[in-house]
């Protein structure tokens, strides 16, 4: 046998075969590659909103929010959104967050920058339009994008600092979730002429949201509330920062349940506490799905020498089904009467609100829904979300 | 060693070596399919695992996990079954498969519930689904 022969039978076999597997080899190689784990996701909506009364007009409105997506390595990820929305006078901008993430423990995760704060679930998870069933927010919640829902009791919560979280197991069945989060905190917020608000993500003073409603208010200093900006604060007002947790267990697909709070002090001198609790749950049972969400805010002010707290609380509930392709979906959420002991400074708001989904994709819903005020005006919302 | 085992060993050395990047553990996908119908319905609908690469998967996940607060190993397990189910045929031995059916990916029925019979026929008849060729 010629030595080329020998060469041939003893190492073209392997030689070829190795060849051939080479590009499966390189993937992994080519995955690891930085460049290569840039990615935008995100979700947008077109929405209509028909005010079933009164002088208010009927108005489209639109909002898009990319979601950049940078992993530096499998244990690094740097993500943010943006969130472009159509406002009276022009296109509003924000930077819902902007994070780092640390993914290198296997029950820890390590978050640095300005991050969604784990207070209830829905702010953090299930506020985008696509996961959100019904067009607008429950009145615990409120967002100045997608044009169809009002700051109530907190806007959804974004801040600046660090958080750690642990998951972890409660034998085979059960999962734990932690949270815990050092952040800038809260402002006090300063009102225009119109007793409005000047940022998205503030919550109206109370005495304005009284005012709003027409409602009779027992409360003398109503007006002398202040309003709370929420991750405005990038430059701290006062030397206190906002210090808050969330504790949640998991059972499979079918439950979980949460109960989160914060504490901050809001004003420059750090003087005024604000303290948050929130309490959720959400569980699956014969097809349905059920949700619940209800929170207190505890708010120091200073009026007249002295310092009393108002206490603002709100709660929601929302039901599903899916039905094929078609979703009912019936909510009842409620803004309880804000109290400075027992003299009102903000009524009560009742809204009950259903509708209808159609799923033309899984991360495509149009929605239809009416919502009932039962102290407002009702009115018809259409949306039609994108995840992408 | 003889010379058909001098020509085996480079063989099973290459084969070693591109394994891990050509195929998923079994068991790692099995706990996959478990853990993605156990997280991913929680908070929206299933999205099919054909709307993206495999890479693309490996940085939503990564997101995913920061979102839905998730253990290392659970991500990557639903990773291995989302990328050994895309079609993409960019990690997988297996023939790739063909469309996922867009039912495949609806919320599974309450009342199938993970670890059920009913749950794991519906399991293994989506699976077959998604293996099935396309009628031209």
């Amino acid at each position: 046998m010629s030595i080329s022969r020998i060469v041939a039978k003893r190492f073209a076999l392997p030689l070829v075969t190795a060849l051939l597997l080479l590009p499966a080899g390189t993937l992994s190689a080519q995955q690891q590659s930085p460049l290569s784990r840039f990615l935008v996701s995100g979700y947008a909506s077109a929405n209509y909103n028909v005010p079933a009364e009164g002088d208010a007009r009927n108005n489209f409105s639109a909002s898009f929010s990319p979601i950049f997506l940078f992993e530096l390595s499998p244990d690094f990820l740097f993500e943010a959104e943006l969130e472009f929305g159509l406002e009276e006078g022009g296109t509003t901008t924000t930077l819902e967050y902007a994070q780092v993430d640390y993914l290198g423990f296997e029950n820890v995760l390590l978050v640095a920058g300005k991050f969604l704060l784990p207070f209830g679930v829905f702010s953090e998870r299930l506020h985008p339009t696509w996961i959100n069933k019904m067009p607008s927010m429950p009145l615990l919640y409120g967002h100045a994008h997608g044009g169809v829902a009002e700051g109530v009791l907190t806007p959804i919560l974004s801040d600046v600092g660090v958080m750690a979280r642990y998951a972890g197991s409660l034998g085979d069945v059960w999962g734990l979730d932690f949270s815990f989060y050092v952040a800038q905190g809260p402002s006090q917020a300063e009102h225009d002429e119109d007793g409005g608000d000047d940022h998205a993500h503030s919550i109206a003073p109370a005495s304005v949201a009284a005012a709003a409603n027409g409602q009779d208010i027992t409360y003398p200093y109503a007006s002398e509330i202040p309003g709370i900006a929420f991750g405005t604060n990038f430059s701290d007002n006062n030397d206190n920062k906002m210090l808050g947790a969330r504790l949640g267990v998991v059972k499979g697909p079918d439950f979980e349940a949460y109960v989160s709070g914060f504490h901050s002090m809001y004003d420059d001198e750090d003087y005024l506490d604000l303290v948050g609790a929130n309490v959720a749950a959400e569980v699956r049972k014969g097809g349905f799905e059920f949700r619940g969400e209800g929170a207190m805010l505890w708010q120091e002010f200073e009026v007249a020498n002295e310092f009393p707290t108002l206490r603002s609380p709100a709660y929601y509930v929302q039901t599903s089904r899916r039905i094929g392709d078609f979703e009912p979906v019936v909510r009842w959420s409620h803004l309880l009467e804000a109290k400075v002991e027992d003299e009102v400074a903000r009524d009560h708001r009742r809204q009950f609100a259903f509708g209808i989904n159609y799923w033309m994709r899984p991360s495509v819903p149009l929605k239809l829904a009416y919502e009932i005020e039962l102290d407002g005006a009702d009115r018809f919302l259409v949306q039609w979300a994108y995840g992408f | 060693m003889n010379t058909w085992n001098r020509s085996i060993f480079p063989i099973a050395v290459a084969m070693l070596i591109a394994l891990p990047a050509a195929a998923f553990p079994q068991q790692s996908v099995a706990d996959g399919v478990r853990l993605w119908s156990q997280n991913c319905g929680r908070c929206h609908n299933f999205r099919p695992a054909e709307e993206r690469s495999d890479q693309d998967w490996a940085t939503i996940l990564s997101h995913m996990r920061v979102r839905a607060n998730l253990k290392r190993s659970d991500t990557q397990a639903i990773l291995a079954f989302l990328q050994s189910s895309n079609g993409t045929g960019e990690s997988t031995t297996a023939a790739a498969p063909a469309r996922a059916p867009a039912d495949a990916f609806r919320v599974p029925a309450a009342s199938s519930a993970p670890g059920t019979l009913e749950w794991s026929v519906a399991m293994i008849i989506r699976r077959a689904l998604w293996t099935l060729p396309e009628v031209p």
